[in-house]
């Protein structure tokens, strides 16, 4: 899912920037600082996720879990995979500095979209609670396929047909991520339901 | 207690039967002088070559387009550079395009490709009074000959070494990678905290 250095053009490499800072300011804005500790160990998780990959045809694709964080996280998922993915960028060379706007923008957008969507669903009964888990995991995944795949069309027509091939090659790490997504919330809901805000709202 | 301790089992076992050794994120090019030819490896990993990786090779002073190419299942092409490109004695850039907004790039010298053009035979003396080629031999071997011939020992000698410099490039997380970025990830926790929670003088 992460984009290289030289790929996308410069106008593109800027509007992923700009719109991932307004994204940052907006969710250090709204930030429950009690929950530093829950945004610190999410974003753990997603540097940590991208390193379990599937083999898959030709290429392969790993865990993102962008929809976990932005279940939990809301507006802070910007911050939050802004530093995982510039760690990434720097420790493991994936992506790259240039690409960090896009690249943040392309998982956190889906995944603050799914949080408004089905955020609510969690505090509801089982089956609302397992099918918003599900559908918040997938379809982050989903969204983030299809942003990549925008930003890989718009920057150089040659790269559509690759595009289209991201978006099928991650059909089985939407369905993944979407189990794990149920499994963690199931157990969270069970274990430790002050965790899911549901007595707040 | 059980019910849960399975479920768990279950989840860890759903992500190690897909996850594998490979990393996918990074595409890596390696190239060098073989022989008559340039060899070009693509990966993603040592596991995992690129296949039908697209490939161009261009003039690395002008950035005229030489060739064009595919990798094939092992991740591998063999490149034939033209001579008028070899005698302008320009550097060669090999560009990969590996899919899914992955690329990256590899340039050869012109120093390098130096051992691609053919040996020049020994300029005649004198003009004017032609004479019968001699050959420089050397205990009765053709010296030209037993250029080349060296230069296949090297070859085969070399190969060894180059594929440990590829495999060297290949730049695969370490453990210690992983956990200086968690490290780094609570750190900045602690810091936020410091700043949220600081005492505040009066």
């Amino acid at each position: 899912m992460h984009i290289s250095e030289g790929v996308l053009s410069p106008v593109l490499l800027s509007c992923g920037y700009v719109l991932t800072a307004a994204g940052t300011y907006v969710g250090l804005h709204k930030a429950d600082y009690g929950r530093l500790t829950t945004a610190a160990v999410l974003a753990s998780f997603f540097f940590v996720a991208s390193l379990i990959h599937v083999p898959l045809g030709p290429g392969n694709v790993h865990l993102i879990l962008n929809g976990l964080l932005g279940l939990f996280l809301g507006w802070t998922v910007f911050p939050a995979l802004l530093v995982a993915l510039l760690l990434q960028a720097v420790l493991f060379r994936y992506g790259g500095i240039a690409v960090l706007g896009i690249n943040t923008f392309d998982m956190a957008f889906p995944a603050l979209l799914c949080h408004c969507l089905f955020r609510s669903w969690l505090c509801k009964n089982n089956i609302f609670r397992i099918a918003g888990a599900f559908c918040c995991g997938a379809l982050s995944v989903a969204g983030a396929s299809l942003c990549t795949a925008a930003a890989l069309a718009l920057s150089n027509e040659g790269f559509l047909t690759s595009a289209k091939i991201l978006f099928t090659a991650h059909i089985p790490i939407m369905i993944i991520e979407g189990c794990l997504t149920v499994l963690i919330v199931s157990y969270i809901a069970k274990n430790r339901p002050g965790l899911l805000g549901c007595a707040q709202s | 207690m059980q019910y849960y301790i399975v479920r768990y089992c279950l989840a860890c076992l759903l992500v190690i039967c897909f996850s594998g050794t490979g990393f996918a994120h990074r595409v890596n090019i390696f190239a060098y002088v073989d022989g008559d030819a340039i060899q070009v490896e693509c990966y993603f990993s040592k596991s995992q070559k690129v296949t039908h990786g697209k490939l161009t090779f261009s003039d690395l002073k002008t950035g005229v387009i030489l060739h064009e190419g595919t990798t094939d299942t092992q991740g591998m092409f063999r490149f034939h550079p033209d001579m008028n490109f070899l005698e302008s004695g320009h550097g060669l850039n090999i560009q990969l395009y590996a899919g899914e907004g992955h690329q990256n790039h590899w340039q050869i010298e012109a120093e390098e490709l130096e051992a691609l053009l053919p040996v020049q035979p020994a300029r005649q003396e004198t003009e004017s009074a032609p004479q019968p080629p001699v050959t420089k031999t050397l205990h009765g071997i053709d010296c030209n000959e037993l250029e080349e011939l060296i230069g296949k020992i090297m070859d085969s000698k070399l190969t060894p070494i180059r594929q440990a410099i590829a495999a060297q490039q290949d730049s695969t997380p370490t453990l210690q990678d992983i956990i200086g970025g968690i490290g780094w990830i609570l750190g900045l926790l602690g810091l936020a905290t410091y700043i949220r929670y600081r005492p505040r003088q009066q």
